[in-house]
C-alpha cells in the first residue's frame, strides 16, 4: 500500500533516536550540562574583534568602490560622480529607539498587497534608519537630477516597523522607477545607447544582492531577496512595472506594523 | 547584557535542543559529547557575532551543523571538557531498534535531502528557520523539501513493498 503524503514526516519523527523532552527531564544530564557551560567559559575567552590597520582598510574601501563601479555599468559609472551625495542622518544615531528590534517573526496576518518574510523588523522611527538607508543607497547611483529623498522620507514613520527585506525592497523599487523613467525618456529621444546603458543599470539593480549593515553595531543585517521580477530588464516587463508601480502608482510595499 | 550573560542565556535556553540535534545524528550517543563542547566553545569564542532574539538559536544550529560535518570527516578531537558529558550520555537508554528501518531508508537519500527532512521532522523547524540555518532562501527550502519528502515517500513505499508477504 502506498503511504499518503504527509505520512513520511510522521514516520521519520518516530525514528528519532532521542527526544529533547527526555534529555530536558534528565536531572543528572542537566547538571553536567550546567557545569559544561562554566567549563567552556573558563577554558577560553571570546575572540576580540580585529580592526584592520589603516593601510588595509584603504585597500578594502578601494576594492569595494571598484566592485561598485563594475556592478553599476556604463551609465552608473558616469553618474557616480554627478549623483547627489546620500542624505546625511537628520539626527544623531544615539538618540531615539534602536533600529533593530530582535523580532524576526513572520506576520501572521497580512493585508492586501502586503508581504512578509523572516527578516528582522526594523524601527522606522529610529534615527539610525537614516544612516542605514543612506549607506544602502550610497553605492547606487540615480539618473541626473534625481535623489532618494522621496523614498527615505516616506519610509521614516515613527512608531511603525517594517521588515529589513522590505526596507531594501522599497529602496530598490524606487531606484528602478527612477532609472525606468530615465530609460523611457532616452528611448523617446531616440538615444539608443543611453537607453541601453540605463537598461544595464536596471538589470544590475534587480539582481543585486544587498548586504546592509546596522550602523549602530556595524553588524550585518540579514535580508532576503527583495520581491522583484528578476526579468525586469526585458522591455515589456519594465514597461508593465512602470505602469503598475511607478509615478502616480508608486507606493511602499511590505507589511507595516 | 554582558558577553557572559548572553552566552549563559544562549546555553541555558538551547543546550538541550542542540545536544538532542547532535545525539540524533551520531552513531553512538556519547560521540555527541565532544561535538557539544565544540559547538559551545565556538559560540563562546564568537559571542560577539551572536544575533539577537530567536536568530541566536538558529545561529547555534548553524554552528552545530558545521561541527557535525567536521565530525563526519573525522576531524573532531576528544577533549577533557566533554569527559563527564560523555559518561552521562553513555548511560542514556539505547536505541531499541524500532526506528532502524526508517533510518536505513533515510540513509538512501542524499545528505541535502536528509538534512532538510530531519530538521523538519526532528527539530520541528519551519522552512523559514531552515533557510536561516542553511543560508538558503525560504522558497528554495520549500521546493527542495517538497522534493525530498516525495523521495523519502518513494523509498519508504519501496521498503514496505519489500517487507510485505507475497
Amino acid at each position: 500500500m502506498k503511504s499518503a503524503p504527509g505520512d513520511e514526516l510522521s514516520v521519520l519523527r518516530t525514528a528519532a533516536r532521542a527526544d529533547d523532552r527526555d534529555l530536558a527531564s534528565d536531572g543528572a544530564l542537566q547538571e553536567v550540562l550546567g557545569d559544561l557551560c562554566g567549563d567552556i567559559m573558563a577554558a577560553g575567552r571570546p575572540r576580540r574583534r580585529l580592526r584592520l590597520p589603516i593601510g588595509r582598510n584603504a585597500v578594502a574601501v578601494a576594492a569595494a568602490f571598484g566592485m561598485a563601479l563594475l556592478l553599476l555599468g556604463g551609465v552608473g559609472l558616469k553618474q557616480l560622480q554627478s549623483a547627489p551625495r546620500p542624505e546625511r542622518p537628520a539626527v544623531p544615531v544615539s538618540s531615539g529607539p534602536p533600529l533593530r528590534t530582535g523580532d524576526f517573526r513572520q506576520a501572521m496576518t497580512v493585508g492586501p498587497s502586503e508581504a512578509t518574510d523572516t527578516s528582522e523588523w526594523l524601527n522606522l522611527g529610529s534615527p539610525a534608519l537614516q544612516v542605514f538607508m543612506a549607506s544602502t543607497t550610497s553605492s547606487i547611483s540615480l539618473p541626473p537630477g534625481r535623489s532618494w529623498a522621496a523614498v527615505t522620507r516616506a519610509l521614516t514613520l515613527p512608531g511603525k516597523r517594517l521588515q529589513a527585506t522590505f526596507v531594501i525592497a522599497n529602496l530598490a523599487r524606487y531606484g528602478i522607477c527612477q532609472w525606468g523613467g530615465y530609460w523611457q525618456d532616452l528611448r523617446l529621444r531616440g538615444d539608443v545607447q543611453g537607453a541601453r546603458a540605463a537598461d544595464i543599470v536596471i538589470k544590475r539593480l534587480v539582481s543585486r544582492r544587498f548586504a546592509p549593515v546596522d550602523p549602530e553595531t556595524g553588524r550585518a543585517i540579514r535580508v532576503g531577496w527583495p520581491p522583484l521580477d528578476r526579468k525586469l530588464g526585458e522591455s515589456w516587463r519594465l514597461e508593465r512595472f512602470m505602469r503598475s508601480s511607478c509615478g502616480p502608482a508608486w507606493r511602499l510595499v511590505g507589511a507595516f506594523r | 547584557m554582558s558577553h557572559e550573560q548572553r552566552f549563559e542565556a544562549l546555553f541555558k535556553q538551547h543546550s538541550t535542543s542542540i545536544l538532542g540535534y547532535l545525539v540524533r545524528r551520531v552513531d553512538a550517543a556519547e560521540d555527541a559529547a565532544d561535538l557539544m563542547a565544540e559547538v559551545f566553545a565556538i559560540a563562546w569564542r564568537r559571542i560577539h557575532d551572536a544575533p539577537p532574539g530567536d536568530e541566536g538559536r538558529l545561529w547555534l544550529y548553524g554552528i552545530a551543523r558545521k561541527v557535525l560535518a567536521n565530525h563526519r570527516r573525522g576531524s573532531t578531537r576528544r577533549g577533557r571538557l566533554a569527559d563527564r558529558l560523555r559518561e552521562q550520555l553513555r548511560a542514556q537508554p539505547g536505541d531499541d531498534g524500532g526506528g532502524q528501518p526508517v533510518r536505513a531508508a533515510l540513509e538512501r537519500l542524499s545528505v541535502a535531502d536528509r538534512e532538510l527532512l530531519t530538521l523538519t521532522a526532528w527539530e520541528q523547524m519551519s522552512p523559514g528557520e531552515i533557510a536561516v540555518v542553511l543560508g538558503l532562501e525560504p522558497a528554495t527550502v520549500r521546493t527542495r523539501l517538497s522534493r525530498a519528502r516525495a523521495r523519502l515517500r518513494a523509498v519508504l513505499d519501496e521498503h514496505a513493498r519489500a517487507a510485505a508477504p507475497c
